[in-house]
Order: C-alpha cells, then sequence, then structure tokens
C-alpha cells in the first residue's frame, strides 16, 4: 500500500507541551518570511498537546506522532526522534528542531540535498560565523570514532535506503543504554542524546559518507554558550539572550551581539522567543 | 594615479606628536620611499620648525594640512608599568581624511607606527579600495586577549585602524561617512555596540564602519593589509635602541609576570609603538639617522 504524500517538499518539527508549540509557531512564521519556494512546516504533536486556534494558520499540517508517545515521561523529549520518515507528509523533508529560526531563502539546499537519501547537518557556527568547533558538549564523540552530526536539522527522503537506516535509528533509540555501554566507551552520555544516537546509527551502518552532509550544506547557527568564543571568566550560561544584545527588526531582521544572522538560527534558549518577536513576525505577516 | 602616506599629529603638553610625525615619516621615506602629507596644527608646525628648522621639516613632509582640532579627550599614557599620565589626546579629525588627503589612493598611519619594511607598497596595486588589519600580534609573540579582538565581550571583529589603506571610491566614502557618524554620535553607538565608555576611539569608529559596510555580518568585506597583521609594542613596554635602518630593539613586559622584561628585536618588520614616551626618547636618533 502506498503513502500518500501532501506535496513533494516541507519542514517537519516535532512540538511536545505549550513551550514548544509556540517555539514551532514562531519557526512557521519565520518559514513563511524567507523561504521562497518551500515554507511549509508540518508540525508533529503527541495527545495532550494542543495547538491553539490562533496559531493554526501559521501551520500548513498538524499531525499526531504514531504509535505511542514514547518521550511521556521524559523533560528532554527526544524519544520519539527516530519517526521522521513515518511522520513526515512530505516525501522530501528538511526535519528542524523547534526552537529555530529562519533568516533567509535556503531554497538553493533542496536542490543539493536532494542527491543523497538522508542528510545530516555536521557544520555548525556561531552568531559571528565563526565555526562552532567546541568539543564541551561532544566529549564522547572524538573517542570513539562517532561522525559530528547535529540532527537539530537533517534532510529525508522517502525511500527504501532512509527506512533502513532510521530502522538502525529506532533500534539504538530502544536500546539505548546496553548499546551505549556495549559500543562507546567510559565517556558516554548517561542520557539519551539524540546526536548520539544517531551518530552511533551511522558508524554501525559505516554510512558517514552517504549520510553526514559535507560542505557546509545544511548548516545553522547553534547557540549553545559555551562554543561562541566568550571569555570564560564572562560565565554566560546557557540562557545566553540575558547577557548577548539582542535586535530583531520591524523588518524581520535578527542582530545578535550587532552581528545580522543569515543562516538558520538554532536559539537553544527559550527565553529567547520572546512576545515581541512572535507580534513582530505577526504583524508582517498576517 | 597620486598616492602616498597620511598622517596626523598634534601635540599636547607632553607629548610631541610633531617630532614623532617626522621620525614616522622620514623611516617610511626611507623604507617605503612614498610622499607624506601630514593634517596638523599651527602650534604643533611651529614647534617643528622651531626645533629642526624649516628645511627638515619640509623634507619630511611634501604637504602640510593645517586643520586645527576643535575637541579632544582625555585618556591615560603609560611610560611602561610605573608610570602612568592623564594627557589631552587629539584624536578626533581621523575620520576626516578622506576629505582631507590630497592623494587619489592613501596609507593612513599612526605616527608611532614605524615602518621597517616595503611591504605596505603592495597596497598600492592590490586593486582593493579598503584594508585594514583585524589581527595583532605582541611583540613578544604572545596573543591579544579577548578586548583586543573584539571591541565589545559580545560584539563585533575589532578592527586597527593604526594603519589604513584606501583608495578613493565610493565604498571607501561610505567608510569615512560611517567612521565620523560614529564619533559625531559616539554615545549612541556605545550603547548600541556595547563599547566601553569614556574616551572616543578611532579603532571603535572604524571597526563599526568596517562592520556597517560589510552588511553586518562576519566575516566582514574589509581585508587585511599586506602585513597580514600589526606587531605591536604596548604602552608596559620600552624602545631601547634603533639599531639598524630596519631593526630595533625593545625591553618588552612578560605579560605573565610583570615584573620581568625580555629583550626582542625587532628586525624588517613595521612595528605600532604604543608607549609614546619611549618612542620621544628615540625620536632624536631615528631623525639623525634617516634625515
Amino acid at each position: 500500500m502506498s503513502r500518500k504524500f501532501s506535496a513533494d517538499r516541507g519542514f517537519l518539527t516535532i512540538a511536545q507541551g505549550d513551550e514548544y508549540v509556540r517555539m514551532a509557531y514562531a519557526l512557521a512564521m519565520s518559514l513563511s518570511a524567507t523561504q521562497r519556494e518551500v515554507s511549509r512546516l508540518c508540525v508533529a504533536i503527541t495527545p495532550g498537546t494542543d495547538v491553539p486556534s490562533e496559531y493554526e494558520w501559521a501551520f500548513d499540517e498538524i499531525v499526531e506522532i504514531p504509535w505511542n508517545d514514547e518521550a511521556s515521561t521524559s523533560s528532554w523529549k527526544i524519544e520519539n526522534k527516530w519517526k521522521y520518515p513515518h511522520v513526515t507528509p512530505y516525501e522530501e523533508t528538511i526535519c528542524l528542531d523547534a526552537d529555530m529560526l529562519f533568516t533567509s531563502d535556503v531554497s538553493n539546499w533542496w536542490k543539493i540535498l536532494a542527491f543523497n537519501d538522508v542528510q545530516i547537518c555536521s557544520r555548525v557556527m556561531t552568531y559571528r560565523g565563526d565555526m562552532f568547533d567546541t568539543r564541551e558538549y561532544r566529549k564522547c564523540f572524538d573517542p570513539n570514532g562517532l561522525p559530528d552530526i547535529y540532527t537539530g536539522m537533517m534532510y529525508v527522503r522517502q525511500s527504501d535506503r532512509t527506512y533502513e537506516f532510521f530502522d538502525v535509528v529506532r533500534h539504538v533509540f530502544h536500546n539505548w543504554q546496553g548499546l551505549f555501554y556495549d559500543c562507546l566507551d567510559e565517556t558516554r552520555p548517561s542520557f539519551l542524546s539524540g546526536d548520539v544516537a544517531y551518530a552511533l546509527a551511522i558508524r554501525e551502518m559505516d554510512a558517514a559518507q552517504e549520510f553526514v552532509a559535507k560542505n557546509g550544506c545544511p548548516r545553522f547557527v547553534h547557540m549553545k554558550s559555551l562554543g561562541q568564543g566568550w571569555d570564560p571568566s564572562l560565565m554566560v550560561g546557557e540562557n545566553w539572550s540575558n547577557r548577548v544584545p539582542v535586535f530583531f527588526t520591524s523588518g524581520l531582521e535578527l542582530k545578535v551581539g550587532c552581528h545580522l544572522q543569515t543562516l538558520p538560527f538554532h536559539y537553544h534558549d527559550k527565553t529567547f522567543l520572546t512576545d515581541r518577536i512572535i507580534e513582530t513576525y505577526e504583524g508582517a505577516l498576517r | 594615479m597620486s598616492s602616498g602616506v597620511l598622517l596626523f599629529a598634534n601635540n599636547n603638553d607632553q607629548l610631541d606628536y610633531g617630532s614623532m610625525s617626522m621620525a614616522c615619516s622620514l623611516l617610511q621615506k626611507r623604507h617605503m620611499g612614498k610622499p607624506v602629507c601630514l593634517v596638523t596644527d599651527d602650534g604643533t608646525v611651529s614647534w617643528m620648525v622651531s626645533q629642526y628648522g624649516r628645511q627638515k621639516v619640509d623634507s619630511a613632509f611634501d604637504h602640510i594640512v593645517i586643520k586645527p582640532t576643535a575637541s579632544e579627550s582625555t585618556r591615560k599614557f603609560h611610560d611602561g608599568p610605573y608610570a602612568e599620565y592623564s594627557l589631552p589626546w587629539k584624536n578626533f579629525t581621523r575620520v576626516d581624511a578622506y576629505d582631507l588627503t590630497p592623494f587619489e589612493s592613501t596609507l593612513m598611519m599612526d605616527v608611532d607606527y614605524l615602518v621597517l619594511s616595503d611591504l605596505l607598497n603592495l597596497c598600492w596595486d592590490s586593486g582593493e579600495d579598503i584594508l585594514m588589519n583585524k589581527d595583532i600580534r605582541f611583540i613578544d609573540g604572545s596573543y591579544p586577549s579577548d578586548h583586543d579582538v573584539h571591541v565589545s565581550p559580545f560584539g563585533i571583529t575589532m578592527y586597527w585602524a593604526t594603519v589604513l589603506f584606501f583608495r578613493k571610491s565610493w565604498r571607501s566614502k561610505h567608510l569615512f561617512s560611517i567612521a565620523s557618524h560614529v564619533r559625531d554620535n559616539y554615545p549612541y553607538y556605545t550603547k548600541v555596540y556595547d563599547l566601553p565608555p569614556g574616551t572616543y576611539r578611532n579603532d571603535h569608529a572604524f571597526s563599526i564602519a568596517a562592520h556597517v559596510i560589510s552588511g553586518y555580518i562576519s566575516p566582514g568585506s574589509v581585508l587585511s593589509l599586506p602585513t597580514g597583521r600589526t606587531r605591536t609594542s604596548t604602552d608596559m613596554d620600552h624602545l631601547m635602541e634603533i639599531q639598524s635602518d630596519d631593526a630595533i630593539l625593545f625591553m618588552a613586559q612578560n605579560r605573565a609576570q610583570p615584573w620581568k622584561f625580555l629583550p626582542v628585536r625587532v628586525f624588517g618588520t613595521d612595528v605600532h609603538v604604543m608607549n609614546k614616551f619611549s618612542l620621544s626618547r628615540a625620536v632624536p636618533s631615528i631623525i639623525a639617522r634617516f634625515s
């Protein structure tokens, strides 16, 4: 039985809980504001997550994550992240973390990504345009030969090979404790990390050449504090928006530390997404 | 197309920038051979003429532009780690260089920048209309700390206006126009760019201007000078001796153990000497050697 898709291409994000739905709403508006060719966003929710009626106009699709909510007992809800190809209503999908804003058009990425069934981001940047290359958050990657991937952004195309890969990813997600213990050394995380799980799946399939994106497409700004090159004595912490000047103009330009942002901006710090930013998007788009 | 070096010198009660500009000019003529235009005030010119004679002053400078300085700020000057002075600092006219220079292509430099090579002559045929360094390296080989790399802890890249090459064009005119706006509205830009409060700095004005003409993105579109990075001696170091036409001996303060000093010989590479008192003591020997 072949599956029906609502469109060729689109973006997908998972949003569990009010906070994530709000972030997905801002993400949807940022896509509408910037993308020339593909701007549709599907938001995947779990039972019990409400999408406020005032947000519905921004989403092209609202779908329920299939099977059970595997993240129901977690505070950091990533256990459903292996379900992307099953959830998406699109033939080609760029899967995103919800805490992101798009700041410019990335239409030309689709053609480049379409050469492969799966492409997971492997290059991320600081807000100043430097490479984000700290190993502070990746202590188990280098000792265990894991590919340096960032599952906050990945391209997925419907194909047998894709499902083959995601079967392995599912297996890692479902058996992460044993697999992390058996396959990683003592630097292994004590919690389920999506990046580690996907990286382990790629390593075990020896598929880095195939699934790890090259040449910086796609890439995004990764606003984890320890990688921004700030003086450690400043002790910024992960709520960076309390310290770093942010300007969001009525023209929907985002400047952080007076640097204009032109890549997808993965803000991480949820306090960054103020009501003012949302209202500015609404004012421009509605 | 005319090309040359542009210097700015305005004396205060204690620092003889005029004499420093003569030394800078003579060194530059020795190594690069370019004409020099000095922007200064009547008082500084009179002082130089009284010290060196009209002929020597005229041989050092091909053009002298008199521009009175209405404004000045106050800043701290150090003569090594054990002496500190608060003195007037007349640094507001640099951003007017586009209109003041008589040259089509201009290398604007601080008078405490000692040219010991001809590397900067590569600017003239570079095809670029603006060149300015953002990297510095101290004479002891140490790297700058973050406040010398960015204008503020979370802010934009610091460009060093110590040496700035520009060829007259709409883009370089735009750079100076923005820098002028920063000078004229410094309190506003201090807030927006989170600059350290207090004294106006040309480095900040030109850093902001470079950032703006680069579309507010990093890395910016302003390329570095042929020197790549500016070799810098801080105001904690001492210039000891001009050893030859292209070699200077310094005593460089050990950054980690500031009571210790390291003899450092800078040879065949230009150097920015921030300790102006120390430079002033060396100026007579420079002028005598290169006149």
